[in-house]
């Protein structure tokens, strides 16, 4: 019997084995987005607090949300607009979103600094793409410290920049996130 | 229509640094940013796949077609077998392409996120590898999935290599997943981090060709090299420095230890391994480019997949060296090489050149006084120089270089040409001959002999000078063509030449030791087996300006060298691939002095062009640039009709197809050539790609086509396309074969009827004749006549009046026996007629001794026909057998019922018969018989004779 045949025949009706580990969810406390965009003509830059998040330490996994609208720190309240309306089209899509696992093996409850690899789906105005972004972590007596520095290609995100402004935005954002995110009590 | 822009580059023309790749860059949409480009594979027939983020798309050296699907989505991965192609969507979706159309496939238990490789055995067997739900084995349309449920570490799945019918490994974000079917379960072996693997995310599985090696490239920790008998995982030595080139996106084995890495942070490697596992990297980096995948075609092109679309690379057969301005190497007149480095002669500078990675810089060496026009490197490492009017140098120390002198043969403004080098002798041509000279012995050179045209070379200007693997010194001269000194003699071979075989420009030797002669008239010869052949391109007279230089490497292919068109001759494929300017590389010329060129110690050629120096290198492998051709569809009335199609009706007959060349190498400058079996043999040439027959007659036919690079045809690649176009039922067989039975039968039935009713008309002719005859015959039987003519005279003396009524009855009576003997048939009621004359004729002789009793209704009379005379004959018959006297009168009755007449009269023998020719009933019997089938009969019946006629 080949490979093939007998996985056709004897692995396709499995059960998926459900793992349920306990508790060692992390939830952000604190978070911050930033980003800047670094065009020859100007420089904008936002920042947004309302990060919020979570890390499974168990399985490694995580899940990080940003609303769009909650940046703030642009150069002019025009420019604000523009970023909510023209370009993030944030009414239709309100959020920006981060999941996936942490590729390196490390046990995020003991203490300890890391540099891992945070893999997972990006999600930016509605679209979606596998991103590996590199991460350092700190383990501190049950909280964790999450920083990292990535770039967002605006063309990946289906975010278009009119001619005019070419030389006023970057096609090459700049983001920055900064989280602490502690132990949640065990439910 | 699917238009392609199509942008050249050439990148690290700032760089100057060592041998790079050419390559040539394809964006495939309009848009300048172009697209990405996720998988890439070659079919049987040669064409490449392209599956891109806007769909997959079919190339052949010239074209690029978009294939239309359904699926609309990112083409995500790509699996061929034979001509077979499956496509993988970032959906999930898998197709199968199907006369130009991307056909879904349905499949049970399917995949629903990115397909990020697909395989096939070839059969009936697919697996795909996917981003979130591990691995599919579909088969037949239903999938089976390998994850983490059944034992795999992780279900992000970059890759799938098969091992073996029960065994594939899987790349995933959590190491390599060892897979195999063990007594009916799978059993997994994990190769992580722990087990030495230099990162968990293994983003490549390949096979090194021939071995059970596979090479494994990760996200951030390079290669490593997984052993699938013993299970090790290898690192490549040497170590320790960290990976500098990104994320691995592909790796291309080439057979040999040669593989072509590719990285997302633009990096092309060329990789040398060696069976330790330690590897030689030489990486070159493509700013702004992020290389996705990697595809080696049969002519030796790499082509690679980018975030910017299709880059050609020539990494495996020629590279180049870019000098920065001002240095242009159009002007360059001599070469040489010298450890990894490479003298050039500038006029009359010397310059040298660094092939090393740190840098290329033209680095003045030596001035001469004069132009310098060769360049030779003895054995010992000993430079050689030869200028064009100032005599002979030579590198007397390290970097220290002497005029020679003191030889009254090469004098102080001796004008050198070429110079070669023996085991212990240096060779020095030029325009009064060729001098054989000894090494330098404590400073001293000295003749050893003078080579001329009075010696036996047959000139005294020789360009070249090339001393073959056996010491043979070979001569390129002007007037005497190819002359060959053996150390005794002197060889010719002028009458193997053409018109322009007295002018010999170059002369080399080839890796199997044969030599390469280019003369006047662009002519280049091949010395093989003891015959020079030409083999000049038939284009070359198209060419601007005669053969400069003609150069062999290691691996078998000869360069022959033009003002401003490189040809390289590929022994296996016996065409030459071309260089020129069209070609969007940059290499538009070269210098036009003769024999401007160089070899290193492995056989890599170099040549001077007009931003550098071109290496043609030593192929790691018979790469094969014979064009290919593919019968794309047939038309019928100039429009397309699905492949596939092999009969056609009779009123399909103007049928046409559509071909296609592929070639890799020069889809400029292919040639088709087409026949027809069936309609004509010969081969008709042809530079079109389609082709229409209109008319055809029915039958069998098979079309076959061609493709060649140049209009010889040498060893051509071929497809074919047989059809049929069916007769119309008026011209089939078994239609002739109906329509001739039926024809014969026809025919045979009236020759039948025709025959039959000749054979009656002339046998009742015949009958009719012999009946009148004997009836005649009978009537003027002299005895009938003389009683007759007894009884009218004694009518004559008793009763007159009866007398004339008598010759009346007489006279009718022959009158109608004249007039009826003729016809087949008479009404009963005239033969009555007849009759009643011979009973009137008879009963006036035998008066009441004859009686005949007619009784026959008048409607029978009128109605009925009967042969004529029948009745008068049987009349006669009777009276004639019967005696008739007043004693025993003779009765004779004659009845008629429905269909038959009756005469019947009691027999009464004659004791003397009348002689009767006895034909009578007879007769009438076969008359009769000829008429109908009703039966006549005759007989006796009690006392009386009875006779049966039908009535018609």
């Amino acid at each position: 019997m080949s490979f093939f045949r007998f996985i056709l025949y004897a692995i396709v009706p499995f059960l998926p084995i459900v793992c349920r580990g306990q508790s060692d969810v992390y939830e952000v406390t604190t978070g911050a987005i930033h980003f800047h965009s670094d065009a020859p003509q100007e420089l904008i830059k936002a920042t947004s607090k309302n990060l919020v998040g979570v890390i499974d330490a168990s399985k490694r996994t995580f899940l990080f949300k940003i609303s769009v609208a909650s940046f703030a720190g642009f150069n002019s309240p025009l420019q604000k607009e523009h970023f909510n309306e023209n370009y993030m089209e944030s009414e239709i899509f309100p959020y920006a979103s981060f999941s996936g696992k942490i590729i390196e093996e490390i046990d995020l409850t003991k203490d300890g600094d890391f540099n891992v690899r945070a893999k997972g789906k990006l999600s930016i105005h509605g679209v979606e793409h596998q991103r590996i972004i590199k991460c350092h972590v700190m383990c501190r007596s049950g909280t964790i410290m999450v920083q990292s520095d990535f770039t967002v290609l605006l063309a990946d995100y289906n975010i278009k920049i009119p001619r005019i402004v070419s030389d006023k935005l970057s096609p090459e954002i700049n983001v920055s996130i900064n989280a602490i995110l502690s132990s949640r009590p065990s439910s | 229509m699917f238009r392609i822009a199509l942008v050249m580059l050439l990148l690290g023309s700032w760089l100057a640094r060592g041998q790079k790749p050419f390559t040539r860059d394809y964006a495939l949409i309009e848009s300048a940013a172009g697209v990405k480009v996720n998988a890439l594979a070659q079919d049987k027939t040669g064409y490449i796949w392209i599956g891109t983020d806007n769909g997959l798309i079919c190339y052949n050296g010239q074209r690029f077609q978009k294939i239309q699907d359904s699926i609309q989505k990112p083409v995500t991965a790509i699996a061929v077998s034979g001509n077979n192609v499956w496509v993988g969507y970032s959906n999930g979706k898998i197709g199968v392409v199907t006369n130009l159309f991307v056909q879904p496939m349905h499949i049970d238990n399917g995949p629903s996120s990115v397909i990020t490789s697909l395989s096939t055995n070839g059969i009936n067997v697919l697996l795909a590898s996917t981003e979130e739900e591990g691995a599919f084995v579909i088969i037949n349309g239903i999938a089976a999935r390998l994850n983490t449920a059944n034992g795999m570490s992780d279900n992000f799945a970059y890759d799938l290599s098969v091992i073996s019918a029960t065994r594939l490994l899987a790349g995933t974000d959590v190491g390599i997943n060892d897979m195999a079917l063990v007594n009916n379960k799978i059993v997994n072996d994990v190769f992580t981090t722990k087990q030495g693997l230099p990162d968990n995310i293994v983003c490549v599985i390949r096979n090194i060709p021939g071995t059970p090696q596979y090479l494994i490239g990760t996200q951030e920790g390079g290669i490593a090299l997984y052993n699938s008998e013993n299970k090790k995982i290898g690192l490549p030595r040497p170590d320790g420095s960290k990976w500098a080139y990104g994320q691995v996106n592909d790796i291309l084995p080439l057979s040999g230890k040669r593989t072509w890495v590719a990285t997302e942070d633009g990096y092309l490697l060329q990789l040398d391994i060696n069976d330790t596992f330690g590897i030689d990297v030489r990486p070159y980096y493509y700013p702004g480019k992020s290389f996705k995948k990697l595809l080696a075609d049969k002519a030796g092109n790499i082509w690679c997949g980018t975030n910017h679309g299709l880059t050609m690379m020539t990494g495996e057969y020629l590279s180049g060296i870019r000098l920065g301005q001002p240095f242009s190497l159009y002007d360059a007149t001599a070469m040489a090489y010298n450890d990894d480095a490479l003298w050039i002669a500038l006029k009359k500078e010397l310059y040298q050149v660094s092939l090393k990675d740190t840098g290329a810089k033209l680095v003045p060496v030596f001035s001469a006084k004069a132009t310098i026009t060769s360049l030779f490197k003895d054995k010992d490492g000993r430079l050689w120089v030869g200028t064009l009017g100032n005599g002979l140098y030579y590198e007397k120390a390290k970097n220290k270089i002497e005029k020679v002198t003191g030889i009254n043969e090469l004098g102080a403004d001796e004008s050198i040409l070429s110079i070669a080098g023996t085991s212990d002798r240096i060779w020095v041509a030029g325009i009064k001959g060729v001098e054989e000279l000894s090494f330098p012995v404590n400073g001293k050179i000295s003749l050893v002999k003078h080579h001329g045209k009075k010696t036996g070379i047959g000139s005294d200007y020789v360009y070249q000078l090339y001393a073959d693997h056996k010491g043979n010194i070979w001569m390129a001269t002007d007037g005497a063509g190819v002359c060959m000194y053996d150390g005794k003699d002197y060889h010719h071979w002028n009458a193997a030449f053409g018109p322009g075989g007295k002018v010999a420009y170059t002369i080399t030797e080839d890796v199997n030791g044969d030599i390469w002669a280019g003369t006047m008239f662009k002519d280049l010869y091949r010395y093989h087996n003891n015959t020079w052949e030409n083999l000049k391109r038939p284009e070359a007279q198209y060419a601007d300006i005669n053969i400069s230089a003609v150069m062999a490497n290691a691996t078998g292919e000869v360069i022959s060298v033009y003002e401003r068109c490189i040809d390289e001759w590929y022994p296996q494929s016996h065409y030459f691939r071309h260089f020129n300017g069209a070609l969007g590389m940059g290499i538009d010329s070269t210098s036009n002095v003769l024999n401007c060129a160089a070899k290193d110690g492995n056989g890599n050629v170099f040549l001077p062009y007009q931003h550098g120096i071109l290496e043609f290198k030593n192929q790691g492998r018979q790469y094969d640039i014979r064009p290919s051709v593919h019968v794309v569809h047939p038309l019928v009335y100039s429009k397309p009709i699905p492949s596939g199609k092999h009969k056609f009706d009779h009123d399909e007959n103007y049928v046409g197809f559509a071909f296609d060349g592929i070639s890799y190498a020069n889809h400029e400058r292919l040639n088709y050539r087409y026949t027809l079996q069936g309609l004509n043999e010969g081969w008709i040439y042809t530079r079109d790609a389609s082709v229409s027959f209109p008319k055809l007659s029915p039958g069998t036919y098979k079309f076959r086509v061609q493709v060649s690079l140049n209009p010889a045809f040498e060893r051509p690649n071929e497809d074919d396309y047989e059809f049929t176009i069916s007769a119309p039922y008026w011209e089939t067989n078994w239609f002739y074969f109906l329509s001739a039975v039926f024809v014969f039968i026809i025919g045979y039935l009236y020759i039948k009827l025709r025959e039959k009713r000749l054979r009656s008309i002339s046998l009742l002719q015949q009958e009719r004749m012999m009946f009148e005859y004997e009836h005649l015959k009978s009537q003027v039987n002299p005895h009938f006549l003389f009683n007759s003519l007894y009884v009218l005279s004694i009518l004559i003396e008793e009763k007159k009046e009866n007398a004339l009524t008598y010759t009346v009855h007489l006279a009718d009576l022959y009158r109608n026996m004249l007039t009826h003997s003729k016809n087949d048939l008479i009404l009963l009621q005239e033969e009555l007629e007849i009759l009643m004359n011979y009973i009137h004729i008879q009963q006036t002789r035998f008066g009441d001794a004859l009686h005949v009793n007619i009784e026959i209704p008048e409607d029978i009379k009128e109605t009925r026909k009967i042969v004529p005379l029948a009745l008068q004959l049987l009349v006669e018959n009777a009276i004639k057998h019967n005696i008739v006297s007043k004693a025993q009168p003779l009765v004779i009755t004659i009845t008629a019922v429905k269909d038959e007449i009756i005469i019947r009269n009691f027999i009464q023998p004659k004791m003397s018969k009348d002689k009767g020719a006895g034909i009578g009933l007879v007769n009438i019997r076969q008359r009769y018989a000829l008429l109908t089938k009703k039966p006549v009969s005759y007989g006796v019946h009690e006392n009386e004779y009875i006779v049966k006629l039908p009535l018609l």
